[in-house]
């Protein structure tokens, strides 16, 4: 997922026609289109954005987001110029042959360097399934600042994090209260805030602004689809109503091979011992 | 266990892989062995030998821009989090016929991936990463022990359960009617869990307990699962 970022950063910052193929991961996605969101997350700036000289997206705000959009693959041009100006403007921003991918699943952040120059970035997301129960959280840091941390309940859950790097982990779903500090310390810059991290979701978020003009601020994209079932129930404890029978300790046997045979095992003894008390299992069973 | 009974489970174990004939003996065809249909959807097929395995080199080198590239006007909306809402949950399930009438509560996922129950079987647990019923797709599943310590559940008598059956599930004071479809047995190590959660498709309701043999350590060998479309 770095490496392609890393990607697509070069893409972007030579503007050179990129011959590079990312590296998209697998997704429901058809061939031949990708998901695009982009993030507008330089301050005080709105802008037009222009894609192959055509306008996406008028007076586009910052701390805005638009909704993913299935595009044809292929290299893009884009353009970013000042709200109302038009694509044949001169560019606030431009980044020329951004290439996206098949199948892939892109934002494009339009952001500030760590001196706070504006700059394109387009990360690829990771919308590969999750466990049942559980959510990703993907940081990026797209702010004029130095390296932070990332808090969740007053834990550090992602330390030393740079511009424009991304970190990203699978926790429980759940809402945490979560803070930026500076990296190493305990100075908040941003927060704290609740974020809600749904199952079976991604939920992206960039810190973004710039700390010398005082105004960072997170912003949340949620990606969904990414859900698992769990892997089944487990609905006895006690054992009073089993059935007993040979045959479903056969089923057994036939599916798990050698490793049920001990399960069968079990069986044979409990009916040759009839008088023995059922016995009661600890886990749950 | 004691240690002379390891011994026999052992020795019972040898004899059993060592005698291939008692084991054909003991695998008894039966309803809901590996070959029968399956029309619940919940039995994982057999494995296919020769799945393909698609391998992709990535994304090829795109030589052109499309010259009318059909790109769409896009909306942008605020970059922030809308107030979590939180699906309504199911607060009880009835089964008239069957004498169930049982408090539900939400529920998660243990550790090992099985979805969490409460803890005695008188109560049932909704799986709240899944669909509720008001949900307009996927099934609500509903499911509790068998049985516990203090003895048996009342969804035992979901093994007399019959296509026809009606059965209610309350959100607060709204009932949401269902109307039984099927009563399936399927063995755990066979159990589709995509099937038995699914968050898309028709809503409808699945009533969840175990059956079959209890094997001490690892619990019931089957479980029971009652389908239910809207009524």
């Amino acid at each position: 997922m770095r490496l392609a970022r890393a990607l697509a950063t070069v893409a972007v910052a030579t503007g050179a026609s990129v011959g590079v193929a990312l590296a998209a991961p697998p997704s429901a996605q058809a061939a031949g289109t990708a998901m695009v969101s982009i993030l507008h997350a330089v301050p005080n700036t709105p802008v037009d954005v222009c894609a192959n000289g055509k306008a996406l997206l008028t007076n586009f705000q910052p701390g805005t987001l638009t909704d993913p959009q299935s595009l044809p693959a292929g290299s893009y041009d884009l353009k970013l110029t000042a709200a109302g100006s038009g694509c044949g403007a001169a560019g606030v921003l431009e980044a020329k042959g951004v290439n996206v991918p098949a199948g892939a699943n892109i934002t494009v952040v339009a952001h500030l360097s760590e001196s706070g120059s504006p700059k394109l970035t387009p990360y690829v997301n990771d919308v590969s399934a999750v466990p049942a129960g559980k959510a990703r959280l993907t940081v990026l840091h797209d702010a004029a600042a130095p390296a932070v941390d990332v808090r969740a309940g007053g834990t550090a859950v992602i330390t030393n994090l740079t511009n424009p790097n991304e970190k990203s982990l699978v926790t429980n779903a759940g809402t945490v209260s979560a803070d930026v500090v500076l990296a190493g310390t305990g100075t908040v810059v941003i927060g704290p805030a609740d974020v809600t991290l749904k199952e079976g979701t991604s939920t992206i978020v960039y810190a973004w602004g710039s700390a010398n003009d005082k105004n960072l601020k997170l912003a949340v994209q949620t990606i969904s689809g990414m859900h698992s079932a769990p892997g089944g129930v487990n609905a006895g404890t006690g054992g009073q109503a089993s059935e007993g029978t040979p045959a479903l300790a056969a089923v057994g046997l036939v599916a798990l091979g050698g490793v049920s045979a001990g399960a069968l095992a079990l069986a044979l003894l409990r009916r040759r011992e009839p008088g023995r008390a059922q016995p009661t299992s600890s886990s749950i069973g | 266990m004691s240690r002379p009974q390891w011994a026999r489970v052992a020795a019972v174990l040898a004899a059993t892989l060592a005698g291939g004939a008692l084991v054909a003996a003991l695998v008894v065809p039966r309803d809901d062995g590996p070959g029968e249909a399956d029309t619940s959807g919940l039995v994982v097929p057999p494995a296919s030998p020769s799945a393909p395995v698609t391998t992709s080199a990535g994304a090829p080198p795109t030589a052109s821009v499309p010259a009318e590239p059909a790109l769409p006007s896009l909306q942008a909306s605020s970059a922030t989090q809308g107030a979590a809402t939180a699906a309504a949950a199911p607060t009880r399930v009835v089964v008239d016929r069957l004498d169930i009438d049982m408090p539900v509560e939400p529920q998660g996922v243990l550790p090992d991936g099985q979805m969490a129950l409460p803890t005695g079987p008188d109560k049932a647990g909704w799986y709240r990463f899944g669909s509720a019923p008001d949900d307009a797709e996927g099934a609500t599943v509903l499911a509790a022990h068998v049985d516990g310590r203090t003895g048996i559940g009342p969804f035992v008598r979901l093994g007399s359960a019959r296509p026809g059956d009606r059965v209610e599930v309350w959100v607060g004071s709204q009932r949401h009617p269902y109307r039984v479809t099927q009563v399936v047995r399927v063995d755990k190590l066979r159990l589709d869990g995509d099937a038995l959660f699914p968050v898309s498709g028709p809503p409808r309701l699945h009533l969840v307990t175990c059956t079959g043999e209890y094997v001490p350590g690892s619990g019931y060998t089957q479980n029971l699962v009652v389908l239910a479309d809207r009524w």
